[in-house]
């Protein structure tokens, strides 16, 4: 099958961009949210979501430049071997650290609600299924994301409602605070590893019949999980109260943890919520590899594309056993926040430089 | 017969020097004790020989006379030959015509042989459908003949758009087998695809369509890549899809190609109950593949692993009647249903006298004694037997084979990482399902990017819904 001629809908990518979301929203998220100044947790939120709707915007017009080639392909043909390097190499940094990082957190969560003794080794066996997934292709991992995403995100929102019980009200108050001192706190930038999901699909672009409208599925889909998201940040808060669910690693399991119903056959919701975040996670994870393994392939164009991406898949699996703590998660999200920010922007550099060379063509 | 037909052919009987057709017959066909080579008499050409097996040819097509008046008299025996067509042949042809059961008309002299398809080949009665059952739709199915199969499947499609390709394939066998496609619906490339494939089989001789399945390509060592039936009107419907569909002589069953995961759960009258119902009974069908698959793994992870994600109540039931096992629940799932598996292939194997008293004495007796010698619990049984009759909700023979196979795979991940093992074993299952193609189309379609097969559907559990339209006016 040619995978050229097999092109993904919009449909197709929010899909994708809702796994994203899914499998980057919970671990991390509502802590980092939690921890921004002010107390006004929906403003971080939209401030977010605006940001990285923008952030898709330029991206898919970077795309678009050059439709039917992927986002690497499109900076070399406009900025050349500079750019290409300028992009790339810091892509492909963020990317590993990025899965890395997402792959530990799982094992670790799992490692601390559920499966207390189970060695972490065979907890990361989420990244070779993931590589094994990349290693099909963008239409492979499209039609993975279809079957995932329709079991995952179901019982995730479901399971987030369920949490709606037992809240008070009266626990977070005043609701529409609009104070904007979170955009002083360290956590607020770095929780926006959560909306630079439109990144991972950079090595999709090929596959997108328009590049340039690849920003409408990114927003929809952001839009679509904002009150899951948010259901994540503030029913701990409506539970527990702000000063405990601020105490509380992970706030949102946490408030899994405390939900109790007689006609509700499972008593530890917790483990079902983690195991079907898993499949959102191996998604995402294969959308990295994938990418990364793209992003390897531009360097080095000469390297086989096969062992691209077993080197990529150990690499990162030995890199997620070497993590020696969950602290380390956390310092490590933050320290990526300039180079996400970098390559939020970079596309603007490369729309900027195609226009000034579109002009002194003319002008020529 | 016209008068240049009749030259023709009797030019074929005229004796050429240093040949020797008929001693080439004899020396192919030597040791074949149903070998029959009879003189007719003389005839204008030399002495006429009539060559056939006795056991492939019917004797109402050798009734004739013989004239000995010259070439007026062979075309007037020829003109009474009850037959449908014939041929001329040299040696290798009129080999291969009689292995087919033809009967070779020759002199001793003659380079080549008249071809008479005299042919009376031993077969079943158009029967009812053996495992493709129906309570709505037509009662009829396939047999082991290629030409009655082509027949049944051009009354149901009185179209001239209906193509059939035909070739044979096994060195030594020489099968034939046919491919169908509807012109203008089918993907070109798709047949062009699959002679392709044909043309690259290498194999002495092909049994069925199973073995002609995995000769056709793909790499899947698990699932079948195409849908087998023995339904004229399943395939009649799949070629109005856009499909193809390959017939093999000596197999009642054809191929229906490319094939999809979900087309392994689509019954044969799915297309004519309501459309709700249709639904119903889909869905019906993938809730039993999911308990089928998982269930056991699901026992084996609330009762060893994720003990705390069951409620209270359950737990403590299950665990009493655990009391006095001695095994692991992994050990004590993999031994019931071992057994149960062992009842299955017992129950197939044997003789269906016999079958019904083995699947009752394995499944009531054993069972009784298995529990009451606390081998394994009660909650297990129930198990058990939920997964074994869910098993048998699969519409497709080959697919239920792949789940029986899965169970073990999810239960060991369910024995390993509780439910995380399940949910991660289902990743696998996905992620090897999605890589997975059939004929060129993907096996996860209508799923992800799609085919152009596929193109015009919605997911596949709303196939059942389309209708055919009204026409206007």
């Amino acid at each position: 099958m040619n995978e050229a001629k097999l092109p993904l809908s919009d449909g197709q990518y929010f899909i994708l961009q809702l796994a994203v979301f899914g499998a980057t929203s919970y671990f991390l998220y509502p802590y980092l949210i939690l921890h921004t100044d002010g107390g006004s947790y929906w403003m971080p939120m939209v401030t977010g979501l605006i940001a990285g709707i923008v952030g898709a915007r330029l991206f898919s017009g970077m795309m678009a430049q050059h439709p039917g080639l992927d986002a690497f392909a499109v900076v070399k043909r406009v900025l050349g071997w500079p750019g290409l390097l300028l992009f790339a190499l810091p892509y492909s940094w963020y990317a590993w650290r990025a899965m890395t990082m997402i792959a530990r957190a799982h094992a670790e969560i799992v490692s601390m609600t559920i499966l207390h003794t189970t060695p972490l080794w065979l907890l990361h066996c989420t990244i070779p299924i993931a590589t094994l997934l990349a290693a099909g292709g963008v239409a492979s991992i499209g039609r993975a994301a279809a079957v995932f995403v329709m079991v995952g995100i179901p019982l995730t929102v479901g399971i987030t409602l369920l949490g709606l019980s037992n809240l008070d009200f009266t626990l977070h108050e005043p609701w529409r605070a609009t104070d904007i001192s979170y955009l002083g706190s360290k956590t607020f930038y770095t929780s926006s590893f959560v909306w630079v999901g439109f990144l991972y699909l950079s090595s999709c672009g090929d596959h997108s019949r328009s590049p340039g409208t690849l920003w409408k599925p990114y927003a929809a889909a952001a839009l679509c999980f904002l009150p899951v998201l948010a259901g994540a940040i503030y029913l701990p808060v409506l539970t527990f109260g702000v000063g405990f669910a601020k105490a509380l690693t992970f706030p949102f399991l946490s408030k899994l943890d405390s939900i109790s119903h007689y006609w509700l056959v499972i008593e530890n919701l917790t483990a079902v919520f983690l195991s079907v975040v898993i499949l959102l996670v191996i998604l995402t994870l294969s959308l990295m590899l994938h990418s990364l393994a793209a992003a390897l392939r531009a360097l080095l164009p000469f390297l086989p594309l096969r062992f691209a991406y077993a080197a990529v898949g150990a690499g990162t699996y030995v890199s997620a056993l070497l993590i020696p703590s969950w602290g380390w998660i956390e310092k490590g999200i933050w320290t990526d926040t300039p180079v996400r920010i970098y390559l939020v922007l970079f596309p603007s550099a490369v729309w900027l430089w195609s226009r000034l060379a579109g002009r002194r063509r003319q002008r020529a | 017969m016209s008068g240049h037909r009749k030259r023709t052919l009797w030019h074929a009987l005229q004796p050429v020097p240093g040949a020797e057709l008929l001693a080439g017959l004899r020396s192919s066909f030597d040791g074949l004790a149903d070998f029959e080579a009879v003189c007719l008499g003389e005839s204008a050409c030399g002495e006429l020989y009539l060559c056939y097996l006795s056991t492939l040819v019917g004797s109402e097509h050798l009734l004739f006379s013989l004239d000995r008046s010259g070439e007026e008299a062979d075309a007037s025996l020829i003109e009474r030959y009850v037959g449908t067509k014939f041929a001329e042949g040299d040696l290798p042809a009129c080999v291969e015509a009689l292995c087919r059961g033809s009967t070779v008309l020759c002199t001793s002299a003659s380079a080549s042989g008249i071809v008479l398809e005299t042919a009376d080949w031993k077969q079943r009665n158009v029967g009812q459908p053996l495992t493709e059952n129906v309570i709505q739709g037509p009662m009829y199915a396939f047999n082991e003949s290629y030409r009655t199969n082509v027949a049944l499947l051009r009354q149901r499609m009185r179209t001239p758009k209906l193509k059939l390709w035909e070739t044979t394939i096994g060195r030594e066998t020489a099968v034939r087998a046919g491919v169908f496609y509807m012109q203008d619906l089918a993907d070109p490339g798709l047949v062009n695809r699959v002679k392709e494939r044909f043309a690259r089989i290498d194999a002495d001789g092909i049994q069925d369509t199973g073995q002609l399945l995995r000769l056709l390509g793909g790499k899947s060592l698990l699932f079948p890549l195409a849908v087998t039936t023995e339904r004229p009107d399943r395939v009649a419907a799949a070629l109005l899809g856009g499909k193809i569909a390959i017939m093999l002589d000596g197999t009642p069953l054809a191929i229906v190609a490319p094939g999809a995961f979900a087309d392994f759960w689509e019954a044969a009258e799915d297309r004519n109950l309501m459309p709700f119902i249709a639904l119903f009974l889909r869905a019906l069908r993938f809730m039993a593949l999911i308990t089928n698959l998982f269930l056991p793994g699901f026992y084996v992870a609330i009762t060893s692993v994720n003990i705390d994600v069951n409620r209270l109540e359950i737990s403590l039931a299950a665990a009493g009647s655990r009391e006095g096992v001695p095994y692991p629940v992994l050990v004590e799932a993999l031994l019931i249903l071992f057994l149960l598996d062992c009842i299955v292939e017992a129950g197939v194997r044997l003789p269906r006298t016999i079958g019904a008293t083995v699947t009752m004495v394995g499944g009531v007796v054993l069972g009784q004694a298995i529990i009451q010698a606390n081998i394994v619990s009660n909650l297990l049984v129930i198990v058990a037997a939920t997964t074994a009759l869910t098993n048998f909700i699969v519409v497709d023979y080959q697919m239920g084979l792949v789940l029986r196979v899965l169970k073990y795979f999810v239960l060991l991940g369910a024995g390993v990482l509780g439910i995380l093992g399940i949910v991660l074993c289902f990743a696998i299952l996905v992620v090897f399902l999605s890589r997975l193609e059939s004929f060129g189309v993907s096996y996860l379609s209508p799923a992800g990017p799609r085919a152009r097969v596929y193109t015009n559907e919605r997911l596949s559990w709303f196939k059942g819904l389309k209708q055919p339209k009204e026409r206007n006016g």
